[in-house]
């Protein structure tokens, strides 16, 4: 596909799914730019290699964005410069998750160790079996489904650690 | 656990993010900018570039197995000279007419007659090979034309000096008049022509040492087919005769090929390339060294074909097709602070300071910086095309050729794309067409130096190393003082073909 307004239509629409793909996957948001650009690059480029038999073209696309965000995020996790210093205590009430923004809940989410976040975003939330995301994460089906098992701990202990209404007595 | 995982699925399957704020439009020109431009752009390069790839190995291959069909044939042709030499020696006739060519007026047209004999046996044993060696005697049949003008010229000479004449045996002999020299310097001519006439491989016989050092390669092929006249003058310079009227260098002289030839060579290389980029400026100190900071050298290849010829004696020029790929490493780090709010946190305690008990908890939703520092590790591309046109020298060690290549390079960018620091010192991406922030000028001209050293596998072929240092000379940026050098070293292998230009 060369044309440009075909091109350009086709960025319109998947513009904003690609930008939650960013916005979940990546550990770094400042990356959503590079991410998007390189994927849609791609996306136009290999548009050849898309097998609609396969899968849909919105799932093509953000597979494709899922494998750029993840590159990101092993350069990110290399480069000893990048440190957040954002750490602190987590504390939310599941009765209010349903009230809270996508952005603060990923928030919250985010502060997941990255492997195990990453196998909890693929099997949780997109929907990947294990087969598929040890491909993609380029791990094996066991330590996929480990590093989802502590994520699934991690989940549970903050966000249950205050159904008994425990409150911290710290300052922070 | 499932409600919460419910919950995320809910709030993050098939989420869409529309915020305003987002330059939609400035990522698409982004996008837009580096796909291709008609969609064929990078094909027709391929295609391009399989034609030349393809052409190279082709022309390769054909000069290789022309060079071997060469080389097989002529080294048949040897060998039937070979068998006709060694059949000749066996030849009573012709050792009859060896035997007595010395002597009187009478003696000479005696050899004259067994000469016509000994020419029939011999015609009838060189017709085929005659015929075959039809293409090897066009050019000895030239300087054969040449010796027959010198020799009669310069027998004519000795004549009426009284001078020396020579016969098949390399013996001298005082004519007794001049009359009589010239009765058998024309009996003596005749035969030898009739002979050269009507077998060019006549009298073949081992060259002397000193003939060999005199003598080109090139020039050596020709004397194979020199007939006996030639010979004859040749082996004077041996004697201790007080006319030696022509020495070796004259013979040379004569023979066309003795000549130098312009020496053609096609060389194809390829290797790897990197480029260093050297910033300055008088006024933009701080930008000068931020940019040094940020570009740094990386590796690329290249890959080319040049064409060279011997224009003087070691004087070559060289023409060059090359394209590169180079890069330039950008690293950058950005440090960005942004803030983000906790809902609901613990902010204050009150404690009694006598009993440590909590009197009061506050919470309240709190405000949490968040540091970041941001690694920006991107490599700019940038393809050029070049058109290298060299003077150089050579001097060659046995099978080694050493030589040193000077001249100007025209460069064509056909591609760059990549990110780099602007006059504002801020970070900005860059395209082809945005010539204020490129490094390179889309069209230039630079200089090149290149030493070379090559080995001969054989007079044909040899294998090729080839440095270069490319200096591009220096460009404004983004309508500032900055001036970028730009410094191109190349390291190629390669190899060449040498082949002889056609007079």
């Amino acid at each position: 596909m060369q044309n440009r307004d075909a091109q350009r239509r086709v960025y319109d629409v998947l513009l904003p799914y690609l930008r939650a793909i960013c916005r979940r996957y990546l550990r770094d948001v400042s990356f959503e730019k590079d991410v998007l650009q390189e994927s849609f690059l791609k996306i136009f480029t290999k548009i050849e290699q898309y097998n609609p038999e396969l899968a849909s073209f919105k799932k093509w696309a953000t597979k494709i964005t899922i494998n750029h965000c993840l590159n990101y995020n092993a350069r990110v996790i290399k480069t000893p410069h990048e440190e957040f210093q954002d750490q602190h205590e987590i504390l939310c009430l599941p009765k209010v998750i349903r009230q809270m923004s996508e952005d603060h809940l990923l928030s919250i989410l985010k502060q997941m160790p990255v492997r195990q976040f990453e196998v909890f975003n693929l099997y949780v939330i997109d929907s990947y079996g294990h087969e598929e995301i040890a491909r993609i994460l380029a791990i094996s089906e066991d330590v996929s489904r480990k590093r989802l098992s502590r994520a699934r701990q991690w989940i549970k202990k903050t966000f249950q650690q205050t159904d008994s209404d425990s409150l911290p007595t710290k300052i922070i | 656990m499932d409600y919460l995982e419910n919950e995320f699925q809910d709030k993050f399957k098939d989420q869409k993010i529309t915020s305003e704020d987002f330059d939609d439009d400035g990522l698409w020109d982004g996008i837009s900018g580096n796909l291709p431009a008609s969609g064929t752009r990078l094909t027709i390069w391929s295609k391009y570039g399989m034609i030349i790839i393809t052409g190279i190995f082709s022309l390769t291959i054909t000069l290789f197995l022309a060079n071997y069909i060469l080389d097989k044939n002529r080294t048949k042709v040897k060998d039937e000279v070979s068998i006709l030499n060694s059949s000749r020696s066996s030849n009573p006739v012709q050792n009859d007419t060896t035997s007595t060519a010395n002597g009187s007026n009478d003696g000479m047209r005696e050899e004259s007659s067994q000469s016509e004999i000994e020419k029939r046996e011999v015609e009838k044993e060189t017709t085929e090979t005659r015929e075959e060696k039809s293409d090897i005697q066009k050019e000895p049949q030239e300087a054969i034309q040449i010796l027959k003008e010198k020799a009669n010229s310069s027998l004519s000479a000795l004549i009426k000096e009284g001078g020396v004449v020579i016969d098949n045996t390399n013996q001298t002999h005082q004519a007794e008049s001049i009359e009589g020299a010239h009765e058998m310097v024309n009996a003596k001519t005749d035969t030898q022509k009739e002979s050269m006439d009507e077998n060019p491989f006549f009298e073949i016989k081992q060259e002397p040492d000193y003939l060999m050092k005199e003598q080109t390669g090139l020039a050596r092929k020709h004397i194979d087919h020199i007939p006996n006249l030639s010979r004859q003058f040749v082996k004077l310079e041996s004697l201790d005769g007080p006319y030696p009227f022509v020495n070796v260098m004259q013979i040379s002289s004569m023979i066309p090929s003795a000549k130098p030839k312009k020496m053609w060579s096609l060389n194809t290389y390829g290797g790897t390339n990197a480029l260093f980029v050297d910033h300055r400026s008088s006024t933009l100190s701080d930008l000068v060294a931020l940019k040094n900071s940020t570009d740094h050298h990386a590796w690329g290849y290249s890959v080319g074909a040049n064409a060279s010829v011997r224009a003087l004696n070691k004087l070559n020029l060289r023409l060059g097709f090359e394209y590169h790929q180079t890069w330039i490493n950008f690293t950058y780090d950005t440090k960005s602070t942004s803030t983000r709010i906790n809902e609901n946190q613990l902010v204050t305690v009150w404690v009694d300071e006598n009993s440590g008990q909590v009197i009061k908890e506050e919470y309240d939703d709190v405000v949490v910086p968040i540091h970041q520092t941001r690694s920006i590790n991107h490599f700019n591309k940038i393809d050029l095309i070049s058109l290298p046109i060299e003077a150089g020298f050579s001097k060659s060690f046995g099978r080694i050729d050493l030589g040193l290549w000077l001249g100007p390079v025209l460069h064509f960018a056909v591609d760059m794309n990549g990110r780099t620091i602007d006059a504002n010192g801020e970070l900005a991406e860059f395209g082809i067409g945005d010539s204020a922030l490129t490094p390179f000028r889309q069209f230039g001209l630079g200089m090149r130096f290149s030493p070379t050293i090559s080995y001969a596998l054989n007079e044909r072929w040899a294998l090729s190393l080839l440095a270069s240092y490319t200096y591009h000379p220096s460009k404004e940026f983004d309508q500032t003082d900055l001036q970028s050098d730009i410094h191109q070293l190349n390291l190629n292998m390669g190899i060449r073909h040498n082949f002889n230009a056609k007079h």
